[in-house]
């Protein structure tokens, strides 16, 4: 345990600069407009990083969309059904993704690659009818649900918008120093060891069926908090569009953009990637920005394949890269 | 209980649906043969394909059956141009690395589309031939004119594809690359000239799959989304790289699911591939007609 915590000693350090970074900000900028896209930044950096960590394992949803629904939902009815209070609905709400994880793990455990790209790419749909149609009673079928908030009653739209920044940037951070302490714990590494050969892997005695489960379990629980989180701050609204392809393909964009793999990754390629978004969509409109996120999908797979985060911390003097894996 | 022309009446649907399907799987199934990729924006091609059609229609009042020839040449060129400048460049990295191309390329079309189409026609379009109205009266069996010209379209550029990959020389390389890539290489085939020869004919196909969707459907720019992933299911029950089980798959697929709306509800249509497809991995996951390599 003392070993970890010595290795993840530099993520502590990133931690402690991403966290202070921002507050700070807060202290100078009271701009509502760019407090709600940082908002943005540190939920969707959640998600990002949850995709992140089943990639980590060679596991490389295209169907995230699924988690991050289903804890929006499971949270938002825990909240209006169950009475419980959304601050504490959004971490018992991400269990259902969590076992959905499990569950779709379990499904694709002898798939790869192409394989596992389509199933999980084709599980969003089945979610999707899942919720309108079979338990359409409780989720309001097309019209999706309203969420309350996560701050009580109260407070001013500044104070609640400060306070979803707070604790969107907490979560972030959290999830961040989790990701780095299991990537660099024995698990990151049966993790990574699958990725890179899962025959090998099994070959030297790593328990391939486990890790891999576990892999989609965590992812599908960070995705799942960042989908409650979203929902009780941002959108205060669900609606079964959730679970659309464009969902499942941000957090490969974000984590590529970062870089694949590093902890830090996601949550850089999630500020980049939004940066740009916001420009084009005040100079273009919405389809042009999309095809503009789409040739920059492109270009980055093409010419910077290991994403920017290596580039950036080369640039920062190898500031905590020597954890980020090289190949993919 | 159930009048067998109510039945025939389904499974005929079942049919027409099921050579879209039919089209989407053995384009996709013939370009992963050779080229071990597969396309995520197959469904965005298809789309493209059936605007086309429709914008040639639509705009120069061109008949339709004559515009989907030039829309399967246009998204044929357009397949070719994407192996060339994207796919191949990629090749020999990562996997992921294609994948996430291909996710690119969903967004690239899609919403290229949808920049077009949506300021004019809004949500839906549906190109209209001129036999739209027309009906064969079989007595038992409303038959429409389009149903029989779409069967018979489809049916003949299948039969061109089986005597163009199982008669011409070109057709033996084809499926030599698909056989073994390396061995083809050393036999003298230019691969790299058959990738982008099966990238254009699969893109074609789906551009075909596209029109034919679109005298049946209403589409808009976002529908080839779920046909693609239908696709995807049968591919996989039919084994990747197999086009006799992409053929029998896309064709049975589209057969069951149109029993399963009529007697399930038409709420399930969709989910409906995501069950088989988990059935299919649970028993079988190697697919129905492997191919022996």
């Amino acid at each position: 345990m003392t070993s970890l915590l010595r290795r993840i000693r530099p993520n502590l350090a990133i931690a402690l600069f991403m966290f202070g970074l921002p507050a700070l900000l807060l202290a100078i900028m009271h701009e509502l407009f760019i407090v709600q896209i940082l908002t943005f930044v540190f939920i969707f950096a959640i998600y990002a990083q949850s995709w992140n960590l089943a990639a980590h394992s060679g596991q490389h949803s295209l169907g995230h969309a699924t988690f991050l629904g289903l804890g929006g939902y499971a949270s938002i009815l825990l909240a209006t059904t169950a009475g419980l209070p959304p601050a504490a609905a959004m971490f018992v709400g991400p269990l259902i993704p969590a076992l959905a994880g499990l569950g779709l793990g379990a499904l694709c455990l002898r798939l790869r690659e192409w394989y596992f790209d389509m199933v999980t790419f084709g599980s969003t749909a089945i979610v999707q009818v899942l919720i309108v149609e079979q338990f359409g009673w409780l989720t309001n079928r097309w019209d999706g649900l309203d969420a309350p908030r996560l701050l009580p009653a109260g407070f001013s739209v500044g104070q609640a918008a400060l306070g979803n920044y707070l604790v969107s940037l907490a979560l972030m951070v959290a999830t961040y120093v989790a990701v780095a302490a299991i990537m660099k714990s024995k698990v990151g590494l049966a993790f990574s060891t699958i990725h890179d050969n899962e025959l090998a892997a099994h070959a030297s005695g790593v328990n391939v069926r486990g890790y891999r489960l576990l892999a989609m379990t965590l992812s599908g629980y960070l995705a799942g908090l960042a989908g409650a989180l979203n929902g009780h701050t941002l959108t205060r609204h669900i609606s079964p569009g959730v679970f659309g392809i464009e969902d499942s393909i941000w957090p490969l964009l974000y984590s590529i953009a970062g870089g694949l793999r590093t902890p830090e990754g996601p949550i850089l390629g999630t500020f980049i990637v939004r940066v740009v978004w916001e420009w084009a969509l005040r100079r273009l409109g919405g389809f042009e920005s999309l095809i503009i996120i789409g040739l920059m999908l492109a270009l980055v797979v093409t010419f910077f394949p290991r994403g920017l985060y290596p580039i950036a911390a080369r640039a920062l003097g190898g500031l905590g890269a020597r954890g980020a894996s090289g190949s993919r | 209980m159930l009048e067998p022309a109510v039945l025939l009446q389904i499974l005929l649907w079942g049919v027409i649906i099921g050579s879209v399907y039919m089209l989407l799987a053995t384009g996709l199934t013939l370009i992963f043969g050779v080229m071990k990729v597969v396309n995520f924006a197959h469904g965005e091609l298809m789309m493209t394909g059936a605007f086309l059609t429709f914008l040639l229609w639509h705009a120069l009042g061109l008949n339709p059956y004559l515009g989907i020839f030039v829309s399967m040449a246009a998204v044929g060129l357009v397949g070719v141009v994407i192996e060339r400048v994207g796919f191949r460049p990629l090749r020999g990295s990562a996997k992921i690395n294609e994948i996430f191309f291909s996710i690119a390329l969903i967004l690239i079309l899609q919403n290229g589309l949808a920049r077009i189409f949506v300021p004019t026609f809004r949500e839906y379009a549906q190109i209209r031939t001129p036999y739209a109205t027309a009906v064969i009266d079989l007595g038992f069996l409303n038959l429409r004119y389009d149903f029989v010209i779409l069967l018979l379209l489809t049916w003949a550029i299948m039969l061109g594809l089986y005597v163009f990959l199982f008669r011409t020389g070109f057709g033996r390389e084809v499926r030599g690359t698909s056989q073994n890539r390396v061995a083809s290489m050393l036999m003298g085939v230019n691969v790299q000239r058959i990738d982008m020869l099966s990238f254009g004919i699969g893109s074609a196909l789906a551009a075909l799959a596209g029109s034919l969707y679109g005298i049946i459907n209403p589409f808009s720019p976002y529908a080839g989304t779920m046909p693609a992933i239908k696709a995807f299911a049968v591919i996989i029950l039919g084994g990747l790289g197999s086009v006799p089980g992409a053929v029998v798959g896309g064709l049975l697929y589209g057969i069951v699911e149109s029993f399963a709306t009529f007697f399930l509800g038409g709420s399930w249509r969709d989910a409906f591939a995501f069950v088989l497809l988990i059935l299919v991995l649970l028993i079988r996951p190697e697919g129905i007609f492997r191919e022996g390599a």
